[in-house]
């Protein structure tokens, strides 16, 4: 599974040597919410597109509720999209019917969850799940027992502290571990990571996002991380995307993006995030008076509500993509 | 100058007592903790999960039900200017008062928000309705407009929640809304202590900054006193005054925020602030290793040995006090004893 | 098995209430060595008190009443197994496909669902029984009822598997490669389980309080001894005003004991089974 080259790194600066891993266009995804007469329609996700290459951690960065994880079910085949294609390696993977397709699929694209004691059935050993997806995968027999001991290696375990144990005897960090490690028996090449450490520990959250830098310079995954923590966003991603109320607001390189942001709301992002420095504390105040849903309902810039640069077309005209001091911006500022 | 008591402990032990198939077992939540908590500050609780620290708030607040019980120890109140024993001897004793005066003394005296507690209000009627049925429980209102609907319109406006939220249902709001709702709802009495459990943790930085600047203003408003609980310690350096780091129930250091960031006396406390990443800084950043012990099985001496860089001889056999190593800073490592008589030589 | 067999006998409802099983079901077995043919008349003398060899006494028609109880806790066993266990297998195969398959089939099932749970039980069982009288052998009386004991069940179960379908571990379950009739089977069941044990116990003692309801207005074949039969056959010949105590008191105690062994195994072993108490116990042995 290991891949000892220590020139992967050089890799990946090099775009042009990267396979697109996943291609989103235009995805979209509608609700309905309420019922009887006050059914109202919810935007979740509008008009989503990126990419994700190979050996790179990209991130889909926002608050809660913004639409990353309706994303990300859309991306695994768990969530029917409204419109808008997926690609994974070139192929259509939003219309898989059969089963043998999905799985091929799924024994690519792999995931972990955001709470580590729901990951797995209390009431059934945690070493069931690593097995059964050996064994489904069809990964032989002897192997299976090996591919298992290497999976959990990989992510710091061995086998004799996982034998035979319920998930309640594990701490939430060891949870999360284990998670990957049975994310990576399939040896896929794209880990989507759905707010894997907000459960878990601000002190410990440094092991599990150091393993996703493992597995991209030395195991050829690369990983979609899925957060609102721009801390360890920025620690441990290549590429970002920020998302506000459903659509991608933001989008380059994560130096670029988070350093130096462009719209006013990853600038607001930026400085909301806290520092671990008793001199460093918020000097400005924020006011937050509209309500989640009525953000959402928004003509034109979902922002404008809150943005202190607010101009009469952003009440009217949702801004399209747009470049800017090379990353993409949603905003009429960078016309 | 802030000296005012409006909290104490001494050595407070509290204890999950369980008996599974005839064994009996103890949890160690809350081992020998002496702590004073001043008027008119914020003061910050800061470990790992399982370090006791939630339980330590329950048992403070009185809320200690079995099979948590108080084993040891005093907890003592400033309430109008005389000290209140809430504990007496082995046994909780809530009926030293009688129900009712327990339950006003709860509520305009000590306010509890839990964790977890954006659901706690209840789902199936709007919010104003919720702060109605808490009011109405606590205090007798005459006039409506006077006692109710104008007190209230003024602390939302003043915590900069708008008016809106009070005709929706809890369901309707974001889980930052309702926490800062849950939190409004709890200081509208103006509580003199207010405990709140992991306020931000499930939130996003931005609920999470409109969170501790609601905090702040309340403080500031009503210059009460917050004991905040949280295992992040990013928040903890933007809104406490003072700190105090807990690690397997017992207090290992505590001093005022500046201090513990530019000065951590406590191996533990070095490594809780060395693990958090850093916007602009991409080095390599390592947790702390090993875990935490579990309470039920607590290491002889220091509990912290067992992980510890500098582990001698002596924290092996015996536990570290928390005492006073320089001026307002306290620490429970024999480390900075054997510093402070060198020093001292 | 054995632990748990053992954790459940420390519960004292759960003792009292297998002891009284067990000796019910002893006496069943013992049906099978009875010395006297339970549809015949006059095999032993008539009106007895309780003496021996005739410990229970004897009826007017000249029956030796312990026999005749044996064959009588057997049948109505039989009778309200059989209409439990079909009610079961229908509640758990509707209420797990209306739950994992949503959409048009669960609005389907579950419409066929609540016009059973609104049919009034009883009534109709009075007519149809009516109606087939001499030809109702016991299998056809367990089959017939178990047709209004599942309904109410298969909402239960479905809502339950509704809860479980949006947990994560359905979804690290699915991408372990789990197939959906493995999925129900491994991650749901244990889940499932405890449900069916309880409601299988509480459809029982409804299957048998019909049953009695019916023999007692003489709506069964009441050759066949039952629990209600029995009853029935008392009180049709006056056992009471007779001052036949025995007669009367046999298959009320007997139906007494059997309800309240019934009712407590149902809450000991599902208070046993529930997966919050289950989970608490998992693990416990390691500390």
């Amino acid at each position: 599974m290991r891949n000892n080259n220590p020139t992967d790194k050089e890799k990946v600066t090099t775009t042009k040597m990267q396979e697109k891993l996943i291609q989103v266009e235009n995805l979209q995804k509608v609700f309905i919410v309420g019922g009887g007469f006050a059914r109202s329609k919810l935007l979740a996700v509008d008009e989503v597109n990126f990419y994700i290459q190979e050996n790179e951690i990209f991130t889909l960065a926002g608050e809660s509720g913004c639409g990353k994880s309706t994303v990300s079910k859309m991306l695994l085949g768990f969530l029917e999209p409204s419109l808008g294609e997926v690609y994974y390696k070139g192929k259509d993977i939003v219309n898989l019917k059969k089963w043998e397709e999905k799985k091929g699929f799924m024994k690519e694209v792999q995931s972990i969850f955001q709470n580590p004691f729901e990951t797995f059935n209390p009431l059934r050993k945690v070493d069931s799940y690593l097995r059964d997806t050996a064994k489904q995968y069809g990964i032989e027999k002897n192997n299976g027992g090996q591919t298992i001991e290497e999976a959990l290696r990989s992510v710091g375990l061995t086998i004799s502290e996982v034998k035979g144990r319920y998930p309640n005897e594990f701490s939430g960090g060891q949870l999360q571990r284990i998670s990957i490690a049975r994310a990576l028996i399939t040896t896929p090449s794209l880990l989507v990571a759905d707010e894997p450490v907000s459960m878990v520990d601000a002190s410990l959250r440094m092991s599990i996002v150091n393993l996703f830098k493992d597995l991209r310079d030395n195991y050829n995954v690369s990983v979609l991380y899925i957060t609102h923590d721009l801390a360890t966003a920025y620690y441990v991603s290549d590429r970002i995307g920020i998302m506000f109320r459903g659509n991608i607001i933001e989008m380059g390189g994560v130096e670029e993006v988070l350093m130096n942001p462009k719209h006013p709301y990853t600038q607001m992002l930026k400085e909301s995030i806290p520092e671990a420095d008793p001199k460093k504390k918020w000097s400005e105040r924020i006011s937050i008076k509209e309500l989640e849903t009525e953000e959402y309902m928004r003509k034109g810039c979902k922002f404008a509500g809150r943005c202190p640069f607010v101009m009469e077309k952003c009440k009217n005209n949702m801004p399209p993509e747009l470049q800017a001091e090379n990353r993409m911006v949603r905003c009429w500022l960078y016309e | 100058m802030k000296t005012l008591e409006v909290l104490k402990t001494e050595n407070l032990k509290s204890y999950y007592m369980f008996e599974m198939q005839e064994e009996k077992k103890e949890v160690k939540a809350v081992d020998d903790v002496s702590i004073k908590i001043q008027e008119d500050e914020i003061y910050g609780i800061a470990g790992e999960s399982g370090c006791g620290k939630s339980t330590f708030l329950k048992t403070i607040c009185g809320l200690a039900e079995p099979p948590l019980r108080i084993v040891g120890g005093k907890i003592y109140y400033q309430v109008k200017g005389k000290e209140i024993d809430i504990v007496k001897g082995k046994e909780i004793d809530i009926t030293k008062l009688s129900q009712e005066e327990y339950r006003k003394l709860r509520w305009e005296y000590i306010s509890y928000i839990p964790q977890g507690s954006m659901s706690a209000l209840n789902p199936i009627i709007r919010v104003k309705e919720s702060f109605k049925d808490f009011v109405t429980a606590h205090k007798k209102i005459k006039d409506k407009q006077k006692d109710f609907e104008e007190p209230l319109r003024k602390h939302l406006n003043a915590l900069g929640l708008p008016m809106r939220v009070l005709k929706s249902y809890p369901h309707q709001l974001s889980g930052g809304m309702r926490q800062r709702v849950t939190i409004a709802l709890a200081t509208i009495l103006n509580p003199r202590i207010i405990l709140a459990d992991e306020p931000t943790t499930a939130l996003d930085v931005v609920a999470q900054r409109a969170v501790i600047q609601l905090l702040k203003d309340i403080q500031n408003l009503q210059k009460n006193t917050i004991i905040l609980v949280t295992h992040d310690m990013a928040v903890h350096a933007n809104i406490a005054d003072r700190m105090g780091i807990m690690y397997a129930g017992m207090f290992v250091e505590e001093a005022k925020t500046e201090e513990i960031f530019e000065n951590p006396l406590h191996p533990y406390t070095t490594f809780l602030i060395g693990s958090l990443p850093k916007m602009g800084d991409k080095s390599y950043k390592i947790s702390a290793p090993g875990s935490p012990p579990s309470l039920a099985n607590l290491p002889q001496g220091c509990p912290f040995h067992p992980r510890c860089p500098y582990v001698m001889d002596i924290c092996k056999k015996e536990k570290p006090e928390l005492i006073e190593i320089s001026k307002g800073h306290k620490s429970a490592c024999f480390l900075n004893t054997k510093e402070r008589k060198e020093n001292a030589k | 098995m054995l632990e748990g067999f053992k954790e459940l006998m420390k519960d004292g409802r759960f003792k009292f209430a297998f002891i009284v099983i067990c000796i019910l079901a002893f006496m069943s077995i013992l049906s099978f060595f009875s010395p006297y043919d339970p549809l015949r008349w006059n095999v032993v003398p008539r009106d007895r008190a309780p003496s021996w060899p005739h410990i229970f006494g004897t009826t007017s028609q000249g029956q030796d009443l312990f026999w005749q109880s044996t064959y009588a806790i057997r049948n109505s066993l039989t009778i309200a197994l059989i209409a439990s266990g079909i009610s079961r297998v229908i509640a758990v195969i509707v209420g797990l496909v209306s739950g994992y398959k949503g959409g048009r089939t669960d609005i389907i099932l579950m419409s066929i669902n609540d016009s059973f749970v609104v049919l009034p039980t009883l009534p109709i069982l009075i007519l149809i029984s009516s109606l087939v009288k001499e030809n109702l052998t016991l299998v056809l009386l367990g089959l017939i009822m178990s047709l209004f004991g599942w309904a109410w069940d298969a909402r239960v179960i479905r809502s339950q598997i509704l809860s479980l379908r949006e947990r994560e571990f359905t979804y690290t379950a699915i991408l372990s490669g789990t197939r959906t009739i493995n999925l129900v089977i491994k991650e749901y069941f244990p889940y499932i389980i405890p449900i069916i044990f309880s409601t299988l116990i509480n459809n029982m003692i409804a299957m048998i309080g019909t049953e009695v309801t019916l023999s007692v207005l003489g709506l069964t074949n009441v050759e066949i001894p039952t629990i209600g039969t029995m009853i029935h056959w008392a009180v049709s010949s006056q056992a009471m005003l007779l001052g036949y105590w025995w007669w009367i008191l046999t298959p009320v105690i007997i139906s007494i004991f059997l309800f309240v062994a019934l009712y407590l195994l149902s809450t000991s072993l599902s208070e046993y089974l529930d997966p919050r108490t289950r989970i608490q116990r998992i693990g416990k042995a390691k500390e």
